[in-house]
């Protein structure tokens, strides 16, 4: 990894280690609970927690230092072009996998795998250096009826799950 | 425990299900390990929701099926395709694929097949004869034994990411955090659930471990790339010559040795055992220069301790409750479905499920060297299934596993949620495997911290005061601090942090 990119990454997951970190001591520090009882020889729900907070703080604050120190180290970081090209894809199925999670209920599991399969196979398919013909096409369409269809019977009917 | 095993093997031998569940789990375990980039994990996290509808018994006969056919299955496209199905198989490419090369790649896959068999057999005879004693020695554990035997557990675990300790003792800590999500139960106070009730019954395993282990791996794929294997195709005789396997035995055994110790040290991982037990075959061989050019020992030694391995990371597993590694960590949370806690009480509660387990692991041995043996031509074919489809396929089970666990589309949010988080914490440095390993251990570690303070009114120096205590701190705190002065000494001299091969002793 470029020292450009491993600063910018040591920053973002410090930040992130310590806004984590902070939001559970505020949640702690608020707590009802833990401020009003005594708990006796029990040290309390609350302590491994904060224990727990503290030490990502710290983590977090080790990280944020490193990506500090590597910035004025090498100066202005210098993150190679097109780093950031592979993540698109993986970030697209994501987003829509979460458009699919959404469309079970109303569409049921049947047509939301069905769509959600066809197309990606197809779009992945088209990345993998495939032409896109007809053949292709129906080549996705059964084998997203396969998926669709397996997963369903075997959940369904093995597993017993009531499946949307 | 004789009885309840011959009664466990009657149980099984009577139950056409269990039959087929364990013939189903050992082929979909080898079809799984076969394809690169599908881990031994990753193939049990995602199978893990079709045991739901099971008895424990089942249950374990297809996970054990899954787990045994995997860890071989990786040797697979190791020799065919010069890829490793699993971080198990890293090694056995060195020699099986230029074996495969020569023309002799059914002989490859038959070293591969024999010597994982031969392998898996003694780690569970291992297993059987180790386990129920170190559960006798559990027995007499107290919380204070308790909380330092699950922070030994989450040293190693950090201390077995070479390169990343630092990170992986935050993703620890992270783990134990999650873990502290929702009720209490010593209190029954309400911790971090923001006032929603999804979280008042904490994050639930399974679909985290889908997500981190399923999901996310997916996504690193499509990163990667979609290009075509390159498969050898042509398979020819699979049953190496009879003078050759005996001068196999040796190899075998020392290879089963090493993954046997490397299994039962929490965490170790399946790549440092085949790393080292390829490293001693070469120190120990006559010919070491041939090594890499397609010598039957560089297949055998690997491959065996590799499945001996097996039998090592469950002794941990079953009989204290700290998992061997990233795969056993995923059983646990299979029986912890079950209801069944693993840890010393196990083996004196629940002998027959006990019995049950070796016989599990018993037939998923066999079961993987007669399928290994007979079907290499038809396994080898799988390495043609288009990718695009694979990885949709897999997405779409890690939907619906994770839905299974509660009938519930929060929970397959939650799995989408650590999917992409474990994808992040990959991309950023982070290993996965201490935040499950975390979730699994936090409830054992705070439950035992706390009894240990309030039994001894609040006085800390009780750890100290007890000599095993000590000990386990001591070792945790060594095993912890070893990796980061290792990787401290390492920049100071300019040098990158060692891989696993390095660190195993020389693999080319």
């Amino acid at each position: 990894m470029d020292p450009g990119r491993r600063a910018l990454t040591d920053l973002a997951s410090g930040g992130v280690l310590l806004g984590l970190a902070a939001v559970g001591l505020r949640a702690l520090a608020r707590h009802p609970d833990l401020v009003a009882y005594d708990f006796g020889a029990d040290p309390g729900p609350g302590l491994l927690p904060r224990l727990l907070l503290w030490a990502l703080a710290a983590g977090g604050g080790v990280l944020l230092a490193q990506g500090i120190w590597t910035l004025v180290r090498s100066g202005r970081p210098e993150v190679a072009p097109g780093w950031g090209r592979p993540l698109v894809l993986p970030a697209l199925f994501a987003l829509s996998l979460a458009g699919y999670v959404a469309a079970l209920k109303p569409a049921g599991f049947r047509a939301a795998t069905a769509v959600f399969a066809t197309l990606w196979i197809l779009v992945l398919t088209r990345q993998g250096g495939d032409r896109l013909s007809i053949r292709a096409a129906a080549g996705a369409v059964a084998a997203a009826a396969g998926i669709t269809a397996a997963v369903y019977y075997v959940f369904k009917g093995f597993v017993k799950v009531p499946l949307p | 425990m004789f009885e309840s095993l011959l009664a466990a093997l009657v149980r099984y031998l009577e139950s056409p299900q269990s039959v087929a569940l364990s013939l189903v789990g050992v082929a979909t375990g080898i079809v799984f390990g076969a394809l690169p980039g599908i881990s031994s994990t990753m193939s049990l996290a995602i199978l893990l929701p079709l045991t739901f509808g099971l008895n424990a018994t089942d249950a374990m006969m297809l996970l054990m099926g899954v787990f045994n056919g995997s860890v071989y299955g990786g040797s697979i496209s190791a020799i065919l395709v010069n890829i490793p199905g699993t971080p198990g198989s890293i090694v056995t490419q060195l020699d099986g694929h230029p074996m495969a090369r020569q023309g002799r790649a059914g002989e490859a896959l038959g070293y591969a097949t024999l010597a994982s068999g031969f392998g898996g057999l003694l780690g569970l005879v291992v297993f059987m004869t180790l386990a129920p004693l170190v559960a006798l020695v559990g027995l007499r554990f107290g919380s204070p034994e308790f909380t330092g035997l699950a922070l030994l557990g989450l040293a190693s675990l950090s201390a077995a990411m070479v390169g990343s300790t630092f990170k992986g003792i935050l993703a620890g800590v992270l783990g134990l955090l999650l873990a502290t999500v929702g009720l209490d139960p010593l209190t029954n106070v309400l911790r971090f659930d923001f006032g929603t009730r999804y979280l008042q019954g904490g994050i639930p395993m399974i679909p985290l471990a889908i997500g981190v282990f399923g999901l996310a791996e997916v996504l690193n794929n499509l990163e990667r790339g979609l290009g075509r294997w390159e498969v050898i195709r042509a398979i020819g005789r699979v049953i190496p010559p009879w003078r050759e396997l005996r001068r196999m035995v040796l190899p075998a055994v020392r290879g089963a040795v090493v993954g046997i110790i490397v299994g039962i040290i929490p965490a170790a991982g399946s790549a440092i055992g085949v790393g080292f037990a390829y490293a001693q075959e070469k120190r120990l061989s006559r010919h070491p220069e041939k090594f890499g050019t397609g010598v039957p020992e560089g297949i055998v030694a690997p491959e065996s301790s590799n499945n001996a391995e097996i039998g090592g990371d469950l002794i941990p597993t079953m009989s204290l409750g700290i998992p061997g590694d990233s795969i056993t960590a995923v059983l646990m949370g299979a029986l912890l479905i079950q209801g069944l806690r693993p840890g010393p009480l196990l083996f004196k509660e629940h002998r027959d499920f006990v019995a049950a387990v070796y016989v599990a692991l018993a037939v998923a041995v066999v079961l993987t060297t007669v399928l290994g043996l007979l079907g290499a031509r038809l396994f080898a074919r799988v390495l043609s299934v288009p990718k695009p489809a694979l990885l949709v396929g897999i997405a779409v089970l890690c939907a619906v596993g994770s839905y299974a666990v509660n009938n519930s589309v929060a929970d397959v949010g939650l799995m989408l949620v650590c999917g992409v988080g474990g994808y992040l914490m990959q991309k950023a440095g982070f290993p996965v495997v201490p935040l499950v390993f975390g979730l699994i251990l936090g409830p054992l570690f705070e439950e035992n911290l706390r009894r240990t303070l309030v039994l001894s009114n609040g006085d800390w120096t009780v750890y100290l005061r007890r000599p095993l205590s000590l000990l386990l701190l001591l070792l945790s705190a060594a095993t912890a601090a070893y990796p980061l002065l290792l990787e401290y000494r390492q920049r100071r001299r300019g040098a990158a942090p060692g891989t696993v091969a390095d660190a195993a002793g020389g693999v080319p």
